[in-house]
């Protein structure tokens, strides 16, 4: 769990460092394209984390595992993944420059910033949880 | 900050991952891969790159619907 957690984490960072990246330099020129695609590959990244959490087994009481998935996390987790990519889809006329911007930008960072929350909140369900099944 | 600046601050995380590092050789490999992809972003990204990426993006978006 800690991997994961470990993992989630540094791509909760990401998405966070990467809406910097993309705020700054939109607008004119190649380098508004690679912001783009950082932001991009932020989110493969973001969605990898989730299939490795969405393929992990349902938690359980008792616990019969001790890596695994809350329902309710993940139902969350999925629902902000479908968001976030739609709204990337949304966005991508904007993203490879055919279509001026008008909001997609912001609405596709909006909805991978609540994805990053989602998985935020999986996190600290997970901590607490490793939490009491570690405790005396 | 700049895409350079995004690059450094990634770098930093995964020197503080050693963690993930002993336990997570999938997890280690895919953000090495991402690192990797990053610093090719050195040349020019072209239409034909985003377009790629938007449609790995839209296909592991199918594989985590497609989750129970």
């Amino acid at each position: 769990m800690k991997t994961i957690v470990n993992v989630l984490v540094c791509a909760t960072t990401l998405v966070f460092a990467t809406a910097c990246a993309l705020l700054a330099p939109f607008g004119l020129d190649g380098k508004a394209r690679s912001a783009a695609a950082v932001m991009l590959e932020t989110h493969a990244v973001l969605q990898q984390a989730v299939l490795i959490y969405g393929h992990l087994p349902p938690c359980t009481t008792p616990p019969l595992a001790h890596v695994c998935r809350e329902p309710r996390h993940w139902i969350a987790i999925r629902q902000a993944e479908r968001l976030a990519t739609e709204a990337i889809l949304a966005a991508a006329p904007v993203l490879d420059g055919t279509t001026p911007d008008t909001g997609e930008i912001l609405r596709a960072m909006e909805a991978i910033d609540a994805l990053t929350r989602a998985l935020g909140e999986g996190r600290r369900a997970a901590e607490t949880r490793d939490r009491k099944e570690t405790a005396p | 900050m700049t895409r350079d600046a995004t690059l450094r601050l990634l770098a930093a995380l995964l020197a503080d991952l050693p963690q993930a590092i002993e336990t997570g050789d999938q997890l280690i490999r895919l953000i090495n891969r991402a690192y990797a992809e990053l610093k090719d972003m050195k040349r020019d990204v072209t239409a034909e790159d985003i377009d790629a990426l938007l449609k790995k993006i839209r296909a592991t978006s199918a594989r985590i619907q497609s989750l129970g």
